[in-house]
C-alpha cells in the first residue's frame, strides 16, 4: 500500500514537471507584429530594426510557420 | 518559418542583442502595404515575394545595415556572429541601449484572428485587449505597457487588440466585461481558450499576477510539422491569406500536396 502511494506521488510529481515545463520561460525576442507601429517606434527611440517576415501557415494549414 | 531561421532567432545571445533593436516580425501575406514594403526591401519583382524575409535596417526603416534575403543566414554565418554584429550595429546608435524595453505601445499583431494564429505558430500564450472605443482601448493597453516590456514578460506573449467584441468569437470563455484576456491558442490557431481575464480597472499587481500565472500554466504543444499539416488538411482547416501567396516553391508544394490528397 505504501509503495503504491509513493508510486502515485512520484507520477503526480512527474506530471507536474511536464505541466509546468515553462515555469521559467527562456528569454525570447519581443516582436512587433505590424510595420507601422514598429517603424514609428524605431524613429522615436533611435533603435535600429531587426526585420523578419514569415507566413503563419504551411501548405495552407495554419498553426505552424 | 524554416528551422534554420528559427535557430538564429532563439539563440540567447541574439535575444539579448535584440533588446537594443526594434524587432518587427511581419506576416508575409496578411497585409498588402507590408507586402509591398518587403518587396522593396528584397528588391524582387512585384507579386513574387517569397514567404520569408530578413534584413537589419537603420531606424529610418529604409537604410539597410545588412544584406537582405530570405533569412539571417544571408547576412551572418551563424547566430554567434549575428549577435556580435548586432551589438556593433547598435553601438552606432547612441540611444539604442538606453531606449531598450521602454516602448510606449504594445507590440501588436494587426488583427485578433491573425494574432491567435501567430500565437499558435509561436506556441506562446496570447494577450488580447478589448474596449468599446479607441480611447478606452488605449487606457487598457497602457495598463499593460510596463509589464509587456519588462524582462519578465518581454517576448513571452503575442498581443492583439480590438474594439469589436465579435473578434473574440474564437476565444472560448471570454467574459462580456473583460478588458484583458489571456488565451491559450488551439493547435491550429483558429480558436483559443481563455486562461485568465481582467476588467479594465485591474491593478498593475493583478495584471502581473495573471500574466505570471498564465506563463506558469501554459504548456507549449509538441507539434510534428508533417502530421500537423496532414491532420489539418483532413480536418478541412485552411488559412486564407489577404495577399495571394507568391512564393513559387511554396505554391508548387501546396498544389502537389493537394493533388496527392485528392487521389482516391
Amino acid at each position: 500500500m505504501k509503495k503504491r502511494t509513493l508510486l502515485v506521488i512520484s507520477l503526480l510529481l512527474a506530471a507536474g514537471t511536464l505541466v509546468h515545463a515553462e515555469e521559467n520561460p527562456i528569454p525570447r525576442i519581443a516582436w512587433y507584429g505590424n510595420l507601422a507601429d514598429g517603424l514609428a517606434e524605431a524613429k522615436r527611440s533611435g533603435r535600429p530594426i531587426l526585420l523578419v517576415s514569415g507566413a503563419p501557415a504551411c501548405l495552407g494549414v495554419p498553426g505552424v510557420w | 518559418m524554416q528551422g534554420n531561421i528559427r535557430s538564429y532567432l532563439v539563440n540567447s545571445s541574439v535575444v539579448k542583442a535584440s533588446r537594443s533593436f526594434v524587432c518587427i516580425r511581419l506576416l508575409t501575406y496578411e497585409n498588402k502595404e507590408e507586402y509591398e514594403y518587403m518587396e522593396g526591401i528584397l528588391r524582387v519583382r512585384a507579386g513574387t515575394l517569397p514567404n520569408t524575409v530578413f534584413c537589419v535596417l537603420a531606424p529610418d526603416g529604409k537604410t539597410k545595415l545588412t544584406r537582405s534575403g530570405r533569412g539571417p543566414f544571408f547576412a551572418f554565418a551563424n547566430a554567434t556572429v549575428m549577435a556580435s554584429s548586432m551589438g556593433l550595429m547598435a553601438a552606432k546608435y547612441p540611444t539604442a541601449n538606453q531606449n531598450a524595453l521602454s516602448d510606449p505601445q504594445l507590440p501588436l499583431v494587426h488583427k485578433v484572428d491573425v494574432a491567435l494564429n501567430t500565437a499558435a505558430c509561436d506556441n506562446r500564450p496570447l494577450v488580447v485587449t478589448v474596449a468599446a472605443d479607441r480611447d478606452q482601448l488605449a487606457k487598457v493597453d497602457s495598463s499593460l505597457l510596463k509589464l509587456a516590456w519588462s524582462e519578465e514578460f518581454a517576448g513571452q506573449f503575442v498581443y492583439g487588440s480590438t474594439t469589436e467584441r465579435k473578434d473574440l468569437k474564437p476565444l472560448v470563455g471570454a467574459g462580456d466585461s473583460s478588458a484583458i484576456l489571456i488565451v491559450e491558442p488551439g493547435t491550429y490557431g483558429v480558436s483559443g481558450k481563455v486562461m485568465g481575464q481582467l476588467d479594465a480597472g485591474a491593478s498593475a499587481d493583478e495584471i502581473q499576477q495573471a500574466l505570471a500565472k498564465a506563463l506558469r500554466e501554459f504548456t507549449p504543444q509538441v507539434k510534428s510539422h508533417n502530421a500537423h499539416i496532414q491532420t489539418g488538411y483532413n480536418l478541412g482547416i485552411e488559412w486564407e491569406t489577404v495577399v495571394p501567396e507568391s512564393d513559387a516553391q511554396s505554391v508548387r508544394a501546396k498544389a502537389a500536396f493537394k493533388a496527392r490528397q485528392a487521389k482516391p
